[in-house]
């Protein structure tokens, strides 16, 4: 089964390859991307740092798969990638890279929203916020 | 019958340890028990339970060796 997770944040390097690699790809019409990137929140006078990420792994790449399974059934798509950080991750750094290809945008549209929806549903995953003054919050 | 409980999250935390083994129960609702004599903060806490990597929604058996991950709300992405 694929792994899905990056260990630490996932680079703007790592994102400009995955895009390159699909040069080759000429049955692609569109692409769509979606990044999630962590928010510098403030709560009670202190701002967000940094997040880190913990997951049950094993569930969370089962997960990941059926997510990957549905999502393919249900729209016409060239291909479909799916990274998430685990660990620390700073504020203003990126988290969660979704990628989907499809022929024309309508579906790579949809698909990916879909996506990034079924992620935050249903895959066993946390965050630990840790503040500027190293207390932190678990985000439920 | 000897399980073995998984925590994830905050309730790793609260628990101090991210697994202990829980012995002399047959069913999910048994371990909870357990769990609640350990640390009644339990009892106030949201989760989801997973029997051997699947969500369960009510009380189910369990067999000698099961891995039962309690999961708190999740939040990915």
């Amino acid at each position: 089964m694929k792994n899905v997770f990056i260990k630490g944040p996932i680079k703007a390097e790592f994102i400009a390859e995955s895009i390159a690699k699909h040069s080759h790809k000429t049955n692609i019409g569109a692409h769509d991307i979606f990044l999630g990137q962590v928010r510098a929140d403030k709560v009670e006078g202190k701002e967000v740092q940094q997040i880190d990420y913990s997951a049950f792994e094993e569930m969370a790449n089962e997960a990941f798969y059926e997510i990957r399974e549905r999502t393919f059934d249900k729209f016409d798509l060239s291909c479909m990638h799916i990274y998430h950080s685990l660990g620390a991750v700073k504020a203003g750094e990126i988290s969660l890279f979704v990628f989907v290809s499809s022929k024309h945008r309508a579906m790579a549209f949809d698909a990916c929203r879909d996506i990034v929806e079924d992620i935050k549903a249903n895959v066993p995953i946390w965050k630990k916020e840790i503040y500027t003054d190293q207390s932190h919050i678990w985000v439920e | 019958m000897k399980i073995e409980v998984l925590f994830f999250g905050g309730l790793r935390e609260l628990m101090g340890c991210s697994s202990m083994p829980i012995i002399e129960v047959d069913t999910t609702d048994n371990v909870l028990e357990k769990l609640n004599q350990i640390n009644d903060k339990l009892a106030g806490k949201t989760f989801q339970l997973a029997l051997n990597n699947k969500l369960i929604k009510e009380n189910t058996p369990i067999e000698n060796g099961d891995q039962l991950a309690l999961l708190p709300p999740f939040a990915g992405g």
